[in-house]
């Protein structure tokens, strides 16, 4: 018989998820992710100046903000035709904003949403660290804790388990760091208000470098010793996940953090597109189509460039989140995508620092597919961007110029292709007379966790889902850490949900 | 030991709200989640959904088992999609509206942290999609009787939303402003305590991001936008908006954003005060 157990909402992660499995002889046999939030952003934005999209589209998410903002400016540049003109100044200083959103975001993901998926925090003792005999005295008080999961199977030695505890608190403070060294170019933090289209509002002088400087020190520090330690036992002690939650294998990366290299503007990070594990291309944005077949809006397909699909109540379907495909197939974005990718074009140095880490943790790049290779992605990014963002400093020239001014066209069309913690992201706009007159926008999360497309091809996530095995129906943490491997953003897939359109429950367990 | 329970809700909004929290740097935010923040109380998190550890039932058990036992604080994050029913905001097969409905009147007082749920913030910008509403309007709608705090910000200064509760807590006396907002932290304008303000009486006005001045002309809503920002700062004193030579959005009034748009470009000159 099946069973289908249903986890709403689904904690710890950005946003309002549901997720529903069903489950045959102990094995997921299929899934369906549901959005609980639509918020209608890009209906907002038509007749808005463009150059306000940076901030509007920013409320698309509180924890990867830059992302948005970032593809929105890099939008408004391709319509205003002033992309070439950006001042190297102005790409150095955005990026180190839009690095250290992606360095907080590997650290609160793994500390603060993952780990309380491997750490048992009820596993706690007095006199090991000021900060553990606050959690000791936190359960004393027997308050109902927003920490604690019941019934898991929690394997780390007593240890490792408190020194992951420990760093799950000093992390709160690392993560804090990474905030302060963004808002010391993006002014303030979430919701950054440096990056314009043009280039950088603020000029960077002595005093900002030194004390970005002292931060990126303390960031560094904590990455290389403790996050490292911490995900390697992880890793080790739960090696079982290197082979749960593997999706098609197929990956894009749209590529992020322009620089410019002999006048012509290189991406740090690379952009590509990989199928099957094996066959690995350039990257064309005119593929990119949204299937909505079993989404509820107007239509089959849609091209982000010109549509605009309507809501459609009546429709068949099961999910409100569109399905973005390149060629008509599914594709995984974020971390692992990026790192893989860049592994597979020898881009230095991904390769090497890949390499380094694949060596020490003994495993190859296939691995990187999975639940602890996500964790693992994630960590490999942390490190390089924290060091890139000290060389990034050192290229700032402060006397030249941080901005370039422009003319709004009557009337053009721009695409802005970046990529968020979480995977690809891209903004399709439209101007008629000076204003928004077309908005879209492709999140990572519509990649990840969207619904079957017209060829019947679940979504990454729940392709990740199908054919696991569950210990305990009772619990299924594999579900959990499958789900939060993907560290799906809700508030950015821009959802609706109508549960009147769901089928009627055989049976039903909450996690 | 006093506990002050707080049940955190989200509903429309972007987290935004919590991550702020999370910066907090004068009471750390590991002090509000696991340490007594003035001798003798403890602001008890009861429900969190981005950190706490549970998911599905067990967390909507605790907030229906404490909402039925009263005697907490609610916390109201984003706004509240109000179109078709609510039915463009659920969790755990409820509407955001019915839950904050049935959860305001159970509470001691509300708090809306952040401009979403205190006046309805972007997700309620024309043409308001979801029929966004903030708390007060559908309490006020509803002739629901409940003292309502607003925190706006998008987000908010740390320190506004703690700061709030610290006074609650000490029993001090929260003196509020005709928005409901605490006015020591909203009393006075950004542009009162504007380091910038000697340009702008002397007319030394910027006309471009790359120029130095006042930038009044470049759409700062400083003289309308009650926040004390140029005093704080932001992200433990880094940085704040126009230190940063970005106007300021006026990201704490109820004008956000409809009538504080374009946020670059003054519409028309107006008057000041007026
Ligand atoms: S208009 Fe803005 S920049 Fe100018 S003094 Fe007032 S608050 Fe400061
Ligand atoms: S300066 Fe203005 S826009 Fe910036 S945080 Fe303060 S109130 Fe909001």
């Amino acid at each position: 018989m099946k069973k289908k157990i249903v986890i709403d909402p689904v904690t710890r992660i950005e946003g309002h998820l549901k997720v529903e499995v069903e489950i045959e002889n102990n094995q997921v046999v299929s899934a369906r992710c549901s959005g609980m939030l639509y918020r209608g952003i890009e209906k907002i934005l038509i007749g808005k100046n463009p150059e306000d999209a940076v901030q509007i589209t920013q409320r698309i998410c509180g924890v990867c903000p830059i992302a948005h903002a970032s593809a929105s400016t890099i939008a408004c540049e391709d319509a205003f035709g002033i992309t070439e003109k950006i001042p190297q100044n102005a790409l150095l200083v955005r990026n180190l904003i839009h690095m250290s959103n992606h360095i907080h975001n590997s650290i609160l993901h793994f500390y603060h949403l993952g780990i309380l998926d491997f750490v048992d925090v009820k596993k706690v003792k007095k006199g090991v660290s000021s900060e553990i005999d606050l959690v000791c005295k936190f359960f004393e008080r027997d308050d109902y804790s927003p920490f604690g999961l019941e019934n898991v199977d929690f394997r780390l030695p007593e240890e490792i388990n408190l020194r992951c505890l420990h760093n799950y608190i000093k992390a709160l403070e690392i993560r804090r760091y990474a905030h302060q060294l963004l808002s010391i170019f993006g002014g303030k933090m979430p919701h950054q208000c440096g990056i314009v289209p043009g280039g950088v509002t603020q000029t960077v002088d002595i005093g900002k470098i030194e004390n970005a400087i002292g931060k990126i020190k303390d960031i560094k520090e904590f990455i290389e010793l403790y996050y490292y330690r911490d995900l390697k036992d992880i890793s080790n002690y739960y090696n079982d996940y290197f082979e749960i939650g593997l999706s098609y294998g197929n990956y894009l990366a749209y590529g992020a953090f322009p620089i410019k290299e002999n006048g012509i503007i290189k991406k740090f990070q690379p952009s590509g597109v990989i199928y099957e594990n094996e066959k690995i291309e350039e990257l064309n944005s005119e593929e990119i189509t949204e299937h909505i077949v079993n989404s509820w809006y107007e239509g089959e397909t849609a091209n982000p460039k010109i549509d605009f699909p309507e809501v459609n109540f009546e429709k068949e379907g099961y999910s409100w989140i569109k399905s973005p495909r390149y060629k008509g197939k599914p594709f995984e974005v974020g971390p692992s995508a990026r790192l893989i990718i860049a592994y597979k074009k020898n881009v230095s140095p991904w390769k090497e620092e890949i390499d380094k880490i694949l060596n020490e943790l003994k495993i190859d790049i296939s691995k990187l597919n999975s639940v602890m290779g996500r964790h693992i992605s994630r960590f490999i990014e942390a490190k390089v961007l924290i060091n890139e963002c000290l060389n990034h400093l050192m290229k700032i020239k402060p006397e030249k110029e941080f901005f370039v001014e422009y003319e709004v066209p009557n009337e053009s069309i721009g695409v802005g292709l970046s990529e968020g913690a979480r995977g690809a992201v891209g903004h399709w706009i439209g101007i008629k007379n000076k204003k928004l007159s077309h908005y879209q926008v492709i999140s990572p999360t519509t990649w990840n966790a969207g619904p079957k497309d017209k060829n019947g091809n679940y979504g990454p996530l729940e392709k990740a889902l199908i054919g696991t095995k569950i210990k305990n129906q009772e619990n299924p943490v594999e579900v959990l850490r499958i789900i939060r491997s993907f560290d799906p953003c809700l508030a950015c897939a821009v959802q609706v949900l109508d549960s009147k359109k769901l089928k009627k429950k055989e049976f039903l367990i909450w996690q | 030991m006093e506990k002050i329970k707080v049940m955190w809700f989200q509903a429309g909004g972007c987290t935004g709200c919590t991550i702020s929290l999370l910066n907090s740097s004068s009471i750390k935010i590991k002090n509000l989640l696991l340490d007594e923040i003035v001798p003798g109380k403890i602001v008890c998190l009861i429900f969190q959904p981005t950190i706490m550890a549970e998911s599905g039932e067990k967390v909507i058990k605790v907030m229906k088992g404490e909402e039925e036992k009263g005697d907490f604080f609610l916390v109201v994050e984003g706004a509240i999609p109000t179109k078709n029913n609510g039915i463009y905001g659920k969790v755990g097969e409820k509407t955001f509206l019915e839950n904050i409905l049935e959860l305001g009147e159970k509470a001691n007082g509300v708090i809306c942290i952040g401009s979403c749920s205190s006046f309805g913030g972007i997700p309620k910008g024309s043409p308001n999609p979801t029929g966004c509403m903030s708390v007060k309007e559908i309490f006020e709608e509803r002739n629901i009787n409940k003292q309502v705090i607003n925190v706006p910000g998008c987000p908010p200064h740390p320190d506004w939303f703690l700061g709030t509760i610290t006074k609650i807590i000490l029993g001090q006396d929260l003196k509020l402003d005709e928005l409901n907002r605490p006015i020591d932290f909203y009393g006075k304008l950004i542009h009162e305590n504007c380091p910038r303000r000697p340009f702008f009486d002397k007319g030394f006005f910027a006309k471009s991001l790359s120029e130095e001045g006042c930038l009044y002309l470049l759409g700062c809503k400083g003289p309308f936008t009650y926040a004390d920002c140029p005093l704080r700062q932001w992200n433990g004193g880094t940085n704040w908006c126009i230190k940063n030579n970005s106007p300021c959005f006026g990201c704490t009034e109820p004008e956000f954003i409809d009538k504080n748009l374009p946020f670059f470009k003054r519409k028309n000159l107006e008057k000041i005060g007026e």
